[in-house]
């Protein structure tokens, strides 16, 4: 298994095991909850991962059967692991072979209609709705983006 | 530069001032607290020889690896199993040791006590004490600028019982070596038998708001007679 | 690119070779100039939160109070804890793994670098609205651990609070954020040959950071929804009154905020690793090992939360004193893996190098005082004192601190292409080591004789007066200090006083020196071939092997030593 893999499940397997101790030695609730759901979060990790990463690069996913591989190239569309990147077997990396963004308002637009939106929450309606509106274009505009680059 | 001279003078400095640190903390006065000032002494020898160790193998390399200028690179080790295996058992077994010293120090210290101590009940609020002494319902209450002296017998178990009427806040006493909180919705319990007379401050150690630093107290330690004297004289005082 | 072409390169702040306005700052989404937005305004809240520590330390010079009244004291407190855990070190963590984890890893930048810009101006907002609460009638006044009931509805009514929270979500959204940011750059965006045990350890810092970084602060951000519901909606989940849980609110804050303390110092455990080997002139010692120290740190850290509520009396002291003290172990490990990278080596002392062995010593006392913390009967006599004051500054500022200002001496070349002057590093080091060292061992002494932590003034009677003025005077000496760096980085950066930086001033091993200072918009021309966990080295190495009448591969001398300052 990759080290990317081991290196979440570690994290799962630990917790798991501590939160069970814990419970037993201490019924105390939140503690426990908190312990069990870091060992899901990174189980889920370890179980997501793996499907993704056995569709998508070569050495890790040549024993795939049919369902397994088709499961988890959906998935890796659907979070943008679409195709092998190219730093993973391309040759060295050189000026011009990848556009690199150059700049993009919508960052700053989103921090501030978060800013509008986290006063409003504070201050009133008056401020959070505009904020959230805010947001939305900048959503639109987030997206669009890319669609304008490529 | 003598930068290796002044490393060294540095550690015996911080050597000398760790023995200080023994010497500098609260003279004992309940029979837990001489406990924790020996599991204290136990640390601080461990601290400091570790810090000798780690300290001197610093200054060392630093004295003895000093690049002079000669151009050739150094050999290139980077590894060395047994060591490793050394030095992870080492600590391993050093924090095993002092865990074990820690576990028979809390056990003992925080054992309940069989038999019938002295109910005390602690209130904390902001930003004094109320004592109530629950046996006799003798209550002493602290106002800002007067805080109220807590009288308790000298030699016998004395049972806290810690509650607060808002906040958080905490019963700290430097002399004893304790504290424990006091927690709204969270019923306390501080157990300790003073073994010296005399006059010991407290004061609250848990943050509570604006006055917080002026949330003091005192607990005037005296002879279980003496104490009955005036557990009498308040209970017939309005 | 040669060095002569770097020397045509015009003066000041540049980067890839152009003049870059505050629009291009405003709207940029490479990762490089994102990382210096972070540094710079990790810099600033350092400053900030810095002054708010010496009005603090010129109140309690002395008994009585002289200046400030209780009300504002407790404000300051408050926001020195949270300006220089959320809005000093974070930001500076993330300002060097923004800058650096790429052109370690060879990439030309991270896997999402829109999101990258979002979450540096959700962190600089988020430190704006937190700091906001001082003009608006008080910033928060409860501690930057905001225990309930205290910072509840009833004792702390007043929008600083609330604003304290917002800004605090905030930081936590942005470090979420680009903490995924990172473990996907770091897992897709390596150049073939860097295999996860060839990254240098400053990357592999940053990702068990990264993954501890996403575990706990969704807890952090669940505390304080929930505590501004309480606050703001009517809700009574810490309200004990109400069937709600003060305890509560501790539980989750410190299953957030002990992981944090190892998130602030992981990344400079990290910095150290990369620093110490270069100028020792020999491959850190045990990389193996480390990285396993380093996972093992991450891994203990969720179940050590409740020594900071040993005092409580209600969770189990026994288990989190057994956790805490394991967690010593691979903590403890590292040092021995240094001190052997270090022997027979041969050392070089500039600047980045003194501030590495600060570091040692100073994180050494710091994490000895540890232990003592992690035994509860001790702890019940210190918990709360001036000795817990004495250690966190010890790790924090004894670690991080000397850390983060070695990786600026070590990085500010390349990320700039000007050398900071190193007479002026070597008086900024001694100036805060004597100062450090005389603002917070006293605090030991204080914290043993009980001067309890958070009170705004103190008795005569207590005898604590003269241990408080030499901590004062040592943070007279602290600021000081500080005034030495500033004026290094301004006149060597930004009024291009210092020695134009090559690709290699050190004699480095990892990637990032193996393009020009300040590298080009896409990072790389080219790569060398990676082989190894010191592929720069590997190069050097061979290039000198090609040529067999050049010197033997050497130890590089000081580049700065044999250039004029540059008055242009």
């Amino acid at each position: 298994m990759a080290e990317e893999l081991r290196f979440f499940l570690r994290t799962a397997a630990y917790t798991a095991v501590i939160g069970i101790l814990y419970w037993i030695l201490s019924y105390e609730w939140a503690g426990s909850v908190m312990l069990a759901f870091v060992a899901v979060a990174t189980g889920l990790v370890v179980v997501v991962f793996f499907l993704v990463v056995r569709a998508t690069r070569g050495p890790l996913g040549d024993g795939g059967g049919g369902k397994v591989r088709r499961a988890g190239l959906a998935v890796a569309r659907l979070v943008g692991f679409a195709e092998p990147r190219g730093a993973a077997g391309a040759e060295p990396l050189a000026a011009g072979l990848e556009p690199i963004p150059v700049g993009s308002v919508w960052p700053l637009l989103a921090a501030a209609a978060a800013s509008m939106i986290g006063l409003g929450l504070v201050y009133g309606p008056w401020l959070s709705l505009p904020g959230v509106a805010l947001a939305a274009i900048t959503v639109w505009g987030w997206i669009t983006q890319l669609d304008a680059r490529n | 530069m003598g930068r290796h001279r002044g490393l060294r003078l540095r550690a015996i400095a911080l050597l000398a001032v760790t023995l200080a640190l023994a010497a500098c903390t609260q003279p004992p006065a309940t029979v837990e607290s001489d406990r924790v000032q020996g599991l204290y002494n136990l640390f601080l020898v461990a601290a400091a020889g570790v810090f000798v160790v780690v300290a001197g193998l610093i200054g060392w390399n630093i004295v003895r690896y000093r690049s002079r200028g000669d151009e050739s690179l150094p050999v290139q080790t980077n590894t060395n199993l047994l060591l490793e295996i050394i030095w992870w058992a080492l600590p391993t077994l050093l924090v095993i040791g002092l865990f074990v010293a820690s576990a028979a120090v809390l056990n003992t210290n925080d054992a309940r006590h069989a038999g019938s101590p002295l109910q005390v009940k602690v209130e904390g609020f902001q930003w004094q004490w109320r004592f109530t002494y629950l046996e006799s319902r003798v209550q002493l209450t602290g106002a800002p600028g007067s805080p109220p002296e807590l009288v308790l017998p000298v030699g016998a178990t004395i049972d806290f019982e810690l509650a607060s009427d808002d906040v958080i806040h905490a019963f700290f006493i430097p002399s004893f070596l304790v504290k424990r909180d006091t927690v709204p919705g969270v019923d306390n319990h501080l157990q300790l038998t003073i073994d010296q007379p005399g006059t010991y401050t407290g004061q609250c150690a848990e943050f509570c708001g604006l006055l917080h630093d002026q949330m003091r107290f005192t607990i005037r330690a005296v002879s279980p007679s003496e104490f009955t004297t005036w557990l009498a004289s308040q209970r017939a005082a309005p | 690119m040669t060095t002569a072409e770097l020397q045509q390169r015009a003066r000041g702040p540049v980067l890839a070779g152009e003049r870059a306005g505050i629009v291009d700052f405003l709207t940029t989404t490479d990762h490089k100039r994102i990382g210096l937005l972070y540094l710079f305004t990790g810099l600033g809240f350092f400053l900030l939160a810095g002054a708010l520590s010496l009005v603090m330390r010129a109140e309690l010079t002395f008994p009585d109070l002289q200046f400030l009244d209780e009300a504002t004291y407790n404000q300051l407190f408050t926001m020195h804890g949270t300006g220089m855990i959320f809005f000093f070190a974070s930001p500076v963590v993330f300002g060097l793994a923004n800058y650096f984890i790429p052109l370690q890893i060879g990439a030309p930048d991270v896997a999402f670098p829109r999101l990258n810009a979002l979450t540096y101006w959700l962190a600089l907002g988020g430190g704006l609205i937190a700091f906001s609460g001082f003009l608006v009638g008080g910033a928060a006044a409860f501690g930057w651990t905001g225990y309930v009931p205290l910072s509840g509805p009833i004792f702390s009514p007043g929008s600083g609070s609330n604003l304290w929270i917002i800004g605090l979500v905030f930081a936590g959204t942005s470090g979420i954020l680009g903490a995924v940011n990172f473990v996907a750059t770091i897992f897709s965006m390596r150049a073939p040959g860097m295999t996860m045990f060839r990254m240098p350890v400053f990357t592999w810092n940053m990702l068990v950071t990264s993954l501890l970084i996403m575990l706990t602060f969704p807890v952090l951000t669940g505390a304080l929804a929930l505590l501004f519901i309480d606050r703001t909606l009517g809700g009574h989940v810490f309200d004990p009154a109400a069937g709600g849980s003060a305890i509560l609110w501790q539980h989750l804050f410190w299953f957030f905020g002990h992981p944090e303390v190892y998130i602030l110092i992981l990344p400079f455990f990290g910095v150290v690793t990369e620093i110490i080997p270069v100028f020792s002139g020999k491959p850190v010692f045990g990389y193996r090992g480390f990285v396993f120290a380093t996972m093992l740190i991450g891994v203990l850290s969720y179940s050590v939360w409740a020594h900071h509520m040993f005092t409580t009396g209600v969770v189990s002291n026994l288990f989190f004193a057994i956790t805490s003290m394991m967690i010593a172990i691979p903590t403890g490990v590292k040092f021995f893996n240094w001190i052997a990278t270090m022997w027979r080596g041969r050392l070089r002392f500039q600047t980045p190098m003194l501030f590495c062995i600060g570091f040692l010593l100073m994180f050494l006392v710091g994490g000895l005082t540890g232990p003592f913390l992690a035994s509860p009967a001790i702890d019940y006599a210190v918990h709360d004192t001036y000795y817990v004051v004495a250690h966190f500054h010890y790790v924090l500022f004894g670690g991080s601190v000397f850390a983060a200002f070695a990786a600026l001496y070590y990085w500010l070349p390349k990320m700039t292409g000007h050398m900071l002057d190193e007479r002026l590093g070597v008086a900024h080091f001694w100036l805060t080591l004597v100062g450090m060292n005389l603002t917070f061992f006293p605090m030991h002494l204080l914290g043993l004789e009980g001067m309890p932590r958070r009170i705004a003034d103190y008795p005569a009677s207590s005898g604590w007066t003269l241990l408080n003025v030499i901590i004062s005077g040592g943070s007279a000496i602290l600021a000081v200090s500080i005034l030495v760096l500033a004026w290094n980085v301004v006149a060597s950066v930004f009024l291009g006083r210092g020695a134009v930086a090559p690709d290699d001033p050190w004699g480095g091993y990892s990637l990032e020196w193996a393009t020009s200072s300040p590298p080009p918009h896409h990072n790389f021309t080219a790569l060398p071939p990676i082989r190894s966990e010191r592929p720069v080295f590997d190069a050097r190495v061979a290039a000198s092997a090609v040529r067999p009448e050049a010197a033997e591969p050497s130890v590089p001398t000081d580049p700065s030593a044999d250039q004029e300052t540059d008055r242009g």
